[in-house]
């Protein structure tokens, strides 16, 4: 079952489209990290997912209904936390908790209180006086509270320490082994959302490249080393599931974006009769996107693989 | 309303110390009150010392408010991206409402309660609280209303600058709205301009909280801040653009309304001055006074006239409405009281000074005369709507002429500072305090029709002599601004003079302390009680026709008047030129063999004959463009008379309906009377100019259509003398031809050749100008 569902979703500002036709599936229980370099859209779905924007055209259903008509009944089922999202500042971590918790009928204390103590939050703190990071400790505690159904994070781990974002990961790992939350994760930082994701998707100039599981995507993204004859020619055109086509006398080097364990292997043979070895070697989240993104400027690229 | 409530605490506690500078700030009028209470007893410059610091502090909550409702709402703004509300399930509704709550209880009423608690200390009823706690609440609501919408459309630094000049604004525009009406539409007479900037800063009231209440809404439905900005200077623009075209604030105040048939009202006189000066400008103006005629009048009432809507009929088939309004013509007498009414009132009594009335002279009309002279001696006629108000004088009290007496009457009040003999009799310094209401109904009344808002004047009686006097007429300035007609509560400090009539030398002066010493100061009020409509119309008479000397307190103006009863009805149809009257002027003569219309050696617009030159272009969007306007001679001349010589220039229209025209003209004599040119047998002048052909006409009152005669001329590039025989004149093809005659003429007229020119520059000069036998 699908908790956020998208169809040819829009946003445009003046002539720029910031979202074009975006179809995106989030289905329940997963972590879905939404990726992409800068500017290629992800705030601005997560914007419209929540109603902050107006979609220009397409739709959006979160939690069954559509985004335009998301009111205080879905609210009380979805914690939105962003890096850009205004808290009152002039308030006490716990003053904070304590403005919230009426809104929400499910609020927990008892789990408030438990992750004010795991995130290492002091409920005395002035909000205004906290790090960047605290602040968006504060704030994610203040949407986990209440046990929503759907967790969107917009850029979490922008201007976090490392040692923060490992107790703020650690923290959403937990606490969805727990609770079975559907979290919608946006953020460029690939490296954090690598071990916390079971979904990917990838967004460029407002269009998703590709969605799919994790371990598929990495299972289908292999780095080929072939050994070749200095004399042979590379066929031409190459085959368009190669990326990063590098080729050193007799060492040939790319990505296979469509790897599979033997069959890859027979057809290189047969591509490139004479080749002396093949070795594929897995890759990681954060090679596959800078491929990717790497891709997404040469000429003529960017369509959905 | 649980939710409701938390969000106000949330606020409350984010705003506290605003909130407490607040509190204090609006509590002020409490303090000044208490304090009033307790120190000023009888003591009436004390009493004012604390009133004038209430006003004061209302003054600073105006302008607080405003700040606060941007603070109190800031939290939530409807137009970010980024703010927290819009992710939590807090419903509109609920906002809203919390934000009215807060608003409601500590901008709106905690102020009310200070302030009626004043109002009350005052004397104030408990009706005069209730109205004045609706006003006060409506006041403070516009002004939170247009601060949150302000707030919720600019960012927070551009917020502050707004807020800081929202109010100086609100004054502004007020001001403008005054100056509009009273200068550009028809005569709202100045006395009713507490009125006008009254209803009229209530109807923008109205309208602020309507449209901001729908920018709000609009903008928290949608959050779609450049459709609302554009929604909100649409609004704006509607609102003070359209705003001064209304008119329905120019009807007569809200009275019963009486059939009119007691009364009936007359031109007694007509006066037409032509000013030859006035506000630094040359520009001569005609102004028509009439003596309105008012009979129907019951012991102890006057009726006054408070609105009239003139038309002038022209004999060339346009009707002139009301042209303009001199704000000042009628200032020095409203509030004043009439004559004959306090005599009434006095029964018995003697007034010693009947001339410092009010006498019923009313200003009918304003003309420009360098355009209606043409009509000066042709029949026009003369309409008015008059709107009458039936006043009753009622006396309210006797107050002893000693410094801290007084008169009170609910949160009415009046206190004597000082009485003491003057230069010119004696001078009494009074502090008046009343409230004024907006929406209540019989202040509303007043305000339309005095320009004191209480309709109070005073007289000085002596009851045991029997004998009273009037007081001076007051100089009455228009001193009323937005946020003080805000008020409900007034304080005035006046000088109310007695001075008795100028008794001839040796003569002992009436006003003494031997006369003083058994007066009274008498209280009087004119209470307005009904209203009535009349038509004031004079079909047909000639506007020269009726001289009366220039007045002496015209100085520097020439005076013309039209005695009533000479004015005979112009029985024919005014379009009908076979109707004008067969004129012979008078018979224009010299002795030589010349006559030296001007030479314009003087330097100035007045010929030889002791009228007018005179240049007049049409205005008519076809691109006529005449210079110098107002005419003045210029520098230069032909040989004959070197120093000054006429000279007009410029661009004649497009030759296209409805026609351009540009001439200089002049009669031949002050009154532009018609006279007799049968003596003569040509016009001779010099001329220069660009080589083109000119005409000189020549206006008869036979001609109806301006197809006057007219012969032409080139204008050679060095001066030339030229002689034009009145046997060359002839009518244009396009007019009705008349017989020709040179007996009835008024005036001539030099101008660029309509036959030739079309959307063409003119320049021509013209000097040494004489008949010829």
């Amino acid at each position: 079952m699908s908790v956020i569902e998208t169809r040819k979703l829009t946003r445009r500002f003046g002539p720029k489209e910031a979202v074009a036709g975006l179809d995106l599936t989030v289905e329940s229980g997963s972590i879905f990290a939404l990726l992409g370099p800068n500017g290629a859209g992800k705030t601005t779905t997560l914007k419209t997912l929540m109603n902050i924007l107006d979609p220009t055209s397409g739709e959006a259903r979160v939690l069954g209904v559509d985004s335009p008509r998301l009111g205080p009944r879905e609210f009380a089922q979805i914690g939105y936390v962003s890096e850009n999202q205004e808290i009152p500042h002039w308030m006490k971590v716990g003053e904070f908790l304590d403005y919230c918790k009426p809104f929400y009928p499910t609020w927990d204390g008892a789990f408030a209180s438990r992750l004010l103590k795991q995130f290492a939050l002091d409920p005395s703190q002035k909000l205004k006086s906290l790090s960047r990071g605290t602040k968006m400790k504060a704030a994610l505690v203040s949407s986990l509270a209440y046990r929503p159904k759907l967790l969107v994070l917009d850029e979490p781990f922008s201007g976090l320490d490392p040692l923060i974002r490992e107790e703020f990961i650690q923290g959403i790992l937990e606490l969805t082994d727990q609770e079975q939350w559907t979290v919608l994760i946006s953020s460029h930082d690939v490296d954090e959302v690598e071990k916390l994701a079971d979904w990917v998707g990838v967004l460029n100039e407002g269009r998703l490249f590709l969605s799919e599981p994790l371990d598929r995507l990495q299972g289908r993204f292999k780095k080929m080393a072939v050994r070749l004859p200095e004399s042979m020619a590379l066929p031409d055109p190459l085959p368009p599931s190669w990326l990063g086509t590098v080729r050193e006398g007799a060492a040939l080097q790319f990505v296979e974006s469509a790897f599979e364990e033997e069959a890859t292997e027979k057809g290189l043979r047969k591509l490139l009769p004479g080749c002396q070895s093949v070795s594929a070697t897995p890759l990681s989240l954060r090679e596959i996107f800078v491929i990717l993104a790497r891709d997404f400027r040469l000429p003529g690229k960017g369509g959905k693989s | 309303m649980n939710l409701v409530l938390h969000l106000v605490q949330k606020d409350v506690r984010r705003s506290k110390w605003s909130l407490a500078f607040w509190l204090f700030v609006a509590a002020l009028p409490v303090l000044w009150g208490l304090l009033d209470a307790l120190l000023s007893g009888k003591d009436a410059h004390l009493h004012a010392v604390f009133l004038n610091l209430y006003f004061r502090s209302t003054w600073v909550q105006a302008l607080l408010v405003i700040l606060m409702a941007g603070i109190l709402m800031r939290d939530e703004l409807p137009a970010s991206t980024t703010a927290f509300w819009l992710t939590r399930p807090i419903s509109k509704g609920t906002l809203l409402s919390a934000k009215a709550l807060l608003m409601g209880f500590f901008l709106v009423l905690l102020p009310i309660l200070s302030q009626t608690f004043l109002l009350a200390l005052q004397g104030a009823t408990a009706g005069e609280l209730a109205y004045a706690a609706l006003e006060l609440g409506f006041r403070l609501s516009e002004s939170i209303v247009l601060a949150w919408v302000l707030a919720s459309v600019l960012p927070q630094s551009w917020f502050l600058v707004a807020a800081a000049l929202v109010f100086p604004l609100q004054w502004l525009a007020g001001w403008w709205i005054l100056a509009w009406k009273t200068l550009n539409l028809q005569a709202p007479p100045p006395f009713r301009a507490t009125a006008l900037i009254v209803t009229d800063s209530i109807v923008v009231g109205a309208l602020t909280l309507l449209f901001g209440a729908g920018l709000l809404f609009y903008q928290y439905q949608t959050r779609d801040t450049r459709r609302t900005v554009y929604m909100g200077l649409a609004a704006l623009t509607l609102l003070y653009l359209v705003q001064p075209l209304w008119k329905w604030d120019l009807q007569k105040p809200s009275l019963p309304v009486e059939k009119a048939d007691s009364i009936s009202l007359s031109l007694g006189r007509h006066r037409v001055t032509r000013d030859a000066g006035g506000w630094g400008s040359p520009q001569p103006v005609m102004d028509y006074w009439g003596d309105v005629e008012i009979n129907g009048r019951a012991p102890g009432e006057d009726i006054r006239v408070v609105g009239l809507s003139t038309s002038l009929g022209l004999p060339d088939g346009h009707t002139l409405k009301d042209e303009g309004y001199d704000l000042y013509a009628n200032s020095n007498w409203i509030g004043q009281p009439d004559t004959q009414a306090v005599q009434r009132l006095l029964g018995p009594v003697k007034l010693l000074n009947p001339e410092k009335g009010w006498f019923p002279t009313t200003h009918l009309l304003t003309l420009d005369a360098q355009w209606y002279r043409r009509f000066f001696n042709r029949p026009v006629s003369y309409s008015a709507d008059a709107y009458l108000v039936r006043v009753k004088y009622q006396v309210e009290g006797e107050i002893p002429l000693t410094p801290g007496a007084g008169f009170r009457q609910g949160s009415r009040s009046a206190t004597i500072l000082d009485a003491a003999p003057s230069t010119n009799g004696f001078e009494v310094n009074l502090q008046d305090q009343n409230l004024d209401l907006a929406f209540k109904r019989d202040p509303a009344v007043r305000r339309s029709v005095f320009i004191t808002q209480d309709g109070v004047f005073y007289l000085l009686e002596n009851k045991k002599r029997g004998e009273a006097f009037l007081p001076n007429r007051q100089s009455m300035n228009l001193s009323v601004d937005l946020h003080e007609a805000k008020q409900p509560i007034r304080l005035a400090k006046e000088t109310v003079q007695f001075s008795p009539t100028p008794v001839a030398a040796g003569l002992k002066n009436p006003l003494d302390q031997d006369w003083l010493k058994d007066a009274v100061l008498v209280r009087v009020r004119m209470e307005p009680c009904a209203e009535f409509h009349k038509k004031l119309e004079v079909k047909a008479f000639s506007l020269a026709e009726n001289d009366w000397p220039a007045q002496p307190y015209v100085p520097m103006a020439f005076t013309y008047g039209l005695g009533m009863p000479s004015i005979e009805a112009f029985t024919g149809n005014v379009a009908d030129p076979n109707a004008l009257p067969r004129i012979r002027g008078r018979r224009l003569e010299s002795k030589g063999k010349t006559l030296l219309l001007d030479d314009f050696e003087h330097g100035d617009a007045l010929n030889k004959l002791s009228a007018f030159w005179y240049a007049l272009a049409d205005t008519r969007k076809l691109g006529t463009v005449l210079t110098p306007l107002p005419f003045k001679p210029q520098p230069g001349g032909c040989p004959a008379s070197p120093n000054f010589a006429a000279h007009i220039q410029g661009h004649w229209g497009k030759e296209q309906s409805p026609w351009p025209f540009a001439y200089l003209g002049c009669g031949f004599n002050l009154k532009y009377d018609y006279v007799d040119l049968s003596d003569f047998s040509a016009f001779r002048f010099y001329s220069k100019g660009d080589g083109r052909p000119y005409v000189l006409k020549v206006e008869r009152a036979s001609i109806s259509d301006f197809g006057y005669e007219e012969s032409g001329f080139t204008a050679p590039p060095d001066w030339t003398q030229i002689t034009l025989p009145f046997s060359g004149f002839n009518q244009p093809p396009w007019a009705k031809q008349v017989p020709p005659g040179w007996q009835d003429v008024r005036q001539i007229e030099f101008s660029p050749d309509a036959s030739i020119f079309s959307d063409e520059d003119f320049d021509l000069w013209v000097d040494q100008i004489e008949l010829v036998k």
